[in-house]
């Protein structure tokens, strides 16, 4: 499997990375990255709506950015100095989401106001959604190259945004449950993820790409 | 099938000890004659599994509805009921009580009882013993008794002298061939297909050789065995207006696409669409499962994409999911699809009748 996507052509290989990045490697159903803000935002299809496109695009722009960063700056560094590149790319992938992140909104409230006011507080929240640091770490661990890093973090982003639509459309229709006090809130809300994630178990391993 | 919803929601204000749900016990007496074709393939232990997976499932409903002070449903027997013929024939009882259990605690309990679940309960706790006990969930397959009285004089399938002449003749020991395989195994892994008639009669068992081993084919499931019965117990539940036959026959249809598609870009090697409708838990999922009325959408588009999707996704798993016949994941996702499929149906429609209005007060 794995020699078979290596072997075809470019095309095939970054339809396999979104899919497996989207789909069968889903950040959030997977690995479990960036549950604070799913959590708390999926109450509300609207808001889960714009949180969700928000994160598909910085996590696209910041995972190709640091992939940059990564070969054009670090890789030298610890060449030359020996700057240890593994500790390094901790820091720098945060402080250029963060940055990314300040710099989306300064433009977004200069550009259009209507639309920063109804994201309100979900854009800081950004800066803090582990999945899209996860996506930056995991493109270092597979080595992709710009356009790989480009469909993987496009990938991450829509899956995440994915899981909180469904998230969404399910807690929406839960609205008249009955809930037990105790489980109401967060509680309901992983075991709705526990059953997500279950669901998404069986289409783990369909496409492999390392 | 809003109309049963909201009778089954209606009735917890009184508090009898058990709530009759005339729906549900519709469901129980078309499940009835797949139990009886279960024990006739597969032994009395069938029954003994039923009867296990039920009292797990009401015992678990009854200690957590008490609290809330509503009655135990005859749905808590339908998803044990469901959820027992859906195993392999030699699961073991505790399995089938811890997934019986589960589908109830987790896929309907917890959001507060009949009615209120987003997920098959049936279907949630097959994919979560699935995946949590895997190697008694694929090596208990045996292969199905056959000639009259066949299982109905057996308690189940315990050495290969028991069983049909096909075997024994063979002068086969139980350690000759441990090695069980189901039709679909063999056509995801050997590429080898079997005969679709014994198929739809759900009449599976035999030896073949290939790779240098023996192995016996053996039934996945004790309920998926026959398709026409299930087929008749399909045609009694839509014909008393229980299941939606949309649901059923869009199932059904993505199962058709999708063998056509997937086959043809895996170049011929996991079965065409035939295949794919007589083998595996194809019709009993699309007869009882798919149907629930409670995780099904409500609006008419929405029902369609939900089902069709669902027959889509069971081939894809078949083709590509390392679990053989992962039936129970498409159900699952189609049921956390299904409220936002709801609600893209009602923006849509909200749409054109905006559209329509705009239209009629321009022309007025």
């Amino acid at each position: 499997m794995i020699a078979q996507v290596t072997q075809q052509p470019v095309a095939a290989s970054l339809i396999a990375i979104l899919f497996a990045a989207a789909i069968t490697d889903n950040i959030l159903l997977t690995r479990f990255l960036g549950m604070c803000s799913f959590l708390s935002v999926s109450r509300q299809m609207k808001s889960a709506l714009g949180l969700g496109l928000a994160v598909v695009f910085v996590t696209t722009a910041t995972t190709a950015i640091n992939s940059v960063l990564y070969r054009q700056v670090l890789i030298p560094l610890e060449k030359a100095y020996g700057v240890p590149a593994d500790t390094m790319i901790l820091i720098l992938f945060i402080v250029v989401i963060a940055a990314f992140v300040q710099l989306m909104e300064m433009f977004i409230e200069r550009v259009s106001l209507g639309l920063y006011f109804s994201l309100g507080i979900f854009l800081p929240l950004i800066t803090v959604n582990c999945a899209i640091l996860g996506s930056s770490l995991f493109m270092v661990t597979r080595q992709l190259d710009l356009l790989g890093s480009l469909i993987f973090g496009l990938g991450n982003g829509l899956g995440w945004w994915l899981a909180i639509m469904l998230m969404a459309g399910i807690r929406t229709r839960l609205r008249n449950a009955r809930i037990p006090p105790a489980l109401d809130g967060a509680g309901i809300t992983l075991i709705i993820a526990g059953i997500m994630a279950l669901a998404f178990m069986g289409y783990s391993g369909m496409i492999q790409v390392q | 099938m809003a109309q049963q919803a909201s009778a089954g929601k209606a009735a917890p204000k009184r508090k009898p000890r058990l709530m009759k749900q005339a729906n549900m016990n519709r469901v129980l007496y078309a499940l009835t004659p797949v139990l009886l074709v279960a024990i006739y393939f597969y032994g009395w232990r069938v029954l003994a599994m039923t009867a296990v997976a039920c009292m797990a499932a009401g015992i678990t409903e009854f200690i957590t509805s008490r609290r809330r002070g509503s009655p135990v449903s005859t749905a808590a027997f339908v998803t044990g009921a469901l959820l027992a013929l859906s195993l392999p024939p030699m699961t073991p009882y505790w399995i089938a009580a811890i997934g019986a259990a589960v589908g109830i605690l987790f896929g309907k309990e917890v959001f507060g009882g009949f009615g209120r679940n987003f997920a098959n309960p049936a279907i949630l706790g097959r994919a979560f013993i699935y995946v949590c006990f895997p190697p008694d969930m694929t090596t208990t397959f045996v292969p199905a008794f056959e000639g009259f009285p066949a299982g109905f004089v057996h308690w189940s399938f315990m050495d290969l002298a028991e069983l049909p002449g096909r075997l024994s003749a063979q002068g086969l020991s139980m350690a000759d061939a441990m090695s069980q395989a189901t039709p679909m195994w063999l056509q995801k892994n050997l590429g080898v297909g079997y005969d679709l008639w014994n198929s739809f009669l759900g009449n599976i068992g035999g030896l073949f050789h290939a790779e240098e081993q023996t192995r016996i084919l053996a039934g996945s499931s004790v309920g998926e065995g026959s398709v026409p019965v299930l087929l008749a117990a399909g045609a009694y539940l839509i014909y008393t207006g229980t299941a939606n036959w949309r649901l059923t026959v869009g199932m059904l249809a993505g199962v058709v696409a999708g063998g056509f598609a997937f086959n043809h870009i895996a170049g011929g090697t996991i079965g065409g669409p035939l295949f794919h409708l007589l083998n595996g838990a194809t019709a009993y999922v699309a007869v009882f499962m798919i149907t629930d009325p409670v995780s099904a959408p409500k609006k008419r588009p929405a029902q369609w994409i939900y089902a069709v999707l669902a027959g889509v996704l069971v081939v894809l798993l078949r083709w590509r999911s390392p679990f053989v016949d992962g039936t129970s994941f498409a159900i699952l996702t189609v049921n956390l699809a299904g409220p936002l499929l709801d609600m893209g149906s009602e923006a849509m429609a909200a749409r054109g009748k905006a559209k329509e209005g705009a239209s009629q007060g321009a022309a007025s």
